[in-house]
């Protein structure tokens, strides 16, 4: 016999807890520290296409060679190529629950010719355009630093 | 078959039990550069190079969806095509084996990789159960199999013993291959005096937590003779799935490996795989599957496993070695674990095994699993011409 019609549909709640340790590696790791160490931003350049990988990484996508030792520093300004303002409440992958995203979403060309996904301190959508100038905030000295992209705090406007 | 697929490059890491120095994608490319050099072959499009990438990793074991896109870089799938096999790493090989006899591609890198270091493996394996009938009660792959062991092990009288052995000799064997994780001179008794995991199953007749990549080139024909003066030719290759249910099986047999081991064998034109086979790579995550599997490999009648390792016919110098390089339980991580026993097959083959190497190998069988209690079966064999 099935469930009868009428009757309150049965789910398993399950709230899976998914507990991991990810290495960062060699590239990925030295970006970062660069990050939480000395607030700067230094990618690696391919020694054939001479594109700047960031975060840094072992091999080249685009011409599959393995990269040297050739770290550049990329500057902490950029200009914004992307931006989106988020309405709805996002998962939190540090905690699981739900958030608010209260700062817009946006990906930043830097200055030294990379490119990163961050979040601006600009919320005013009439502030916000594709081609405004911003530039790093980092988490201050003291703060404790975990090594990962919440050193950064936000890219916040450059005032003209 | 009309076209033939060989084997023309393979490369390990070392399997170590914490690769927390590199992620992902730098582990994989410690063994993809390997078979890189070694043929000089390019990510190239003009027909020349490797034509695609087939990829071997776990969603839930990597904690991220779609667990190859960090690896596409390394492995050539920029701007390319690379598809993932989320079993075992010998059905990666079997899917690569696939698109070449299609006529799809002609050159296909292969290239499975784990960390299981970075997360937990019972979280990870109770996941596979059906999570609105099955998943509370607790099963993981290592309860599964403790239940697979007792009854096999009930049906058949196989004893702690004879399961003891397959760890003494896989753990042995792996003293000679560089590439294996925990070599150990053991006895039966230190076997039987590890501690108590889920009865049957004791410390030392589980595998150890490993991380490792291993990477393969496979070729048509044509090119595989020019790729490599040594091709390991993929004579015949079979999959089968069992039920998903462990009550829906009879656990002390392995009906699914024998469906797939029967397909290999029919595709190889061999008769009796006791003669024709001189060595055999099976996944063994526990001591008791290496018996268990080479029954449903025909290597003895059902129920004869214990005796067949009595017997010492799959010692290294028996009439068939098994596991030569020290199989999973010195160390080898899941989803690789398969490939890697195709990689040792193929070293055998061409006489590069070391101090391991086997003589007059012209025939090697490859095995790999994956599911709870041996559910996904893949069955490969290998041979020199």
């Amino acid at each position: 016999m099935t469930e009868k019609a009428g009757e309150e549909f049965l789910v398993m709640p399950i709230p899976l807890e998914l507990p991991f340790q990810w290495a960062a590696g060699s590239y990925h790791g030295r970006t970062l520290r660069e990050i939480k160490d000395n607030n700067r931003f230094v990618g690696i350049r391919c020694p054939q296409c001479k594109s700047i990988l960031f975060p840094a990484a072992m091999v080249c996508p685009l011409c599959h060679v393995k990269v040297g030792e050739d770290w550049v520093e990329l500057g902490e300004k950029g200009t914004v190529e992307d931006f989106a303002i988020v309405e709805m409440s996002v998962l939190d992958p540090s905690t699981g629950k739900e958030r608010v995203e209260s700062q817009p979403q946006a990906v930043i060309r830097l200055d030294g010719g990379a490119v990163m996904e961050h979040r601006l301190e600009e919320k005013d959508p009439q502030k916000l355009r594709v081609g405004m100038r911003v530039e790093a905030v980092f988490k201050p000295e003291g703060e404790g630093g975990k090594g990962d992209l919440t050193d950064i705090l936000y890219f916040r406007t450059i005032e003209k | 078959m009309a076209e033939r697929v060989a084997v023309v490059s393979v490369a390990q890491t070392k399997y170590h039990q914490n690769r927390g120095d590199v992620r992902e994608a730098e582990l994989a490319y410690e063994a993809i550069e390997q078979v890189l050099q070694e043929t000089g072959l390019k990510f190239v499009e003009d027909g020349t190079g490797i034509d695609a990438t087939v990829s071997c990793s776990h969603d839930h074991w990597d904690g991220q969806t779609i667990s190859d896109i960090k690896i596409g870089d390394v492995a050539g799938a920029h701007l390319r095509p690379e598809e993932k096999v989320a079993e075992d790493g010998t059905h990666a090989v079997y899917y690569a084996m696939l698109q070449i006899l299609s006529g799809h591609h002609d050159v296909v890198l292969v290239v499975s990789h784990m960390k299981e270091s970075q997360t937990v493996r019972s979280m990870i394996e109770n996941a596979a159960f059906d999570p609105v009938y099955q998943r509370l009660i607790g099963l993981d792959f290592l309860t599964a199999a403790a239940l697979q062991a007792r009854r096999y092990m009930y049906k058949y009288g196989i004893t702690e013993e004879q399961c003891a052995k397959v760890v003494v000799k896989n753990r042995k064997n792996a003293q000679n291959n560089p590439y294996a994780q925990a070599p150990m001179g053991l006895t039966v008794e230190d076997v039987l005096r590890s501690p108590m995991l889920s009865s049957p199953i004791r410390q030392l007749d589980a595998k150890p937590v490993s991380d490792g990549a291993c990477a393969m080139i496979l070729a048509k024909e044509e090119k595989a003779k020019r790729l490599s003066d040594k091709p390991a030719w993929i004579k015949g290759a079979g999959s089968c799935y069992d039920a998903f249910y462990l009550g829906d099986r009879d656990l002390a047999d392995c009906q699914s490996l024998m469906l797939a081991a029967k397909q290999a064998y029919d595709m190889a034109g061999i008769g009796d795989p006791r003669k024709e086979i001189d060595l055999a790579e099976v996944s063994e995550y526990y001591s008791y599957q290496e018996l268990l599997w080479m029954e449903g490999l025909g290597f003895c009648d059902r129920g004869e496993g214990g005796k067949l390792i009595d017997s010492g016919v799959t010692q290294m110098g028996g009439r068939l070695p098994l596991n030569p390089s020290g199989g999973l339980l010195s160390g080898r991580p899941f989803a690789v674990g398969g490939m890697a026993a195709v990689a040792e097959a193929v070293l055998q083959l061409r006489g590069e095994a070391g101090a391991r190497q086997l003589p007059d190998v012209s025939t090697a069988l490859a095995h790999g699993v994956t599911g709870p209690c041996g559910q996904l079966q893949c069955v490969l064999v290998l041979g020199k011409d």
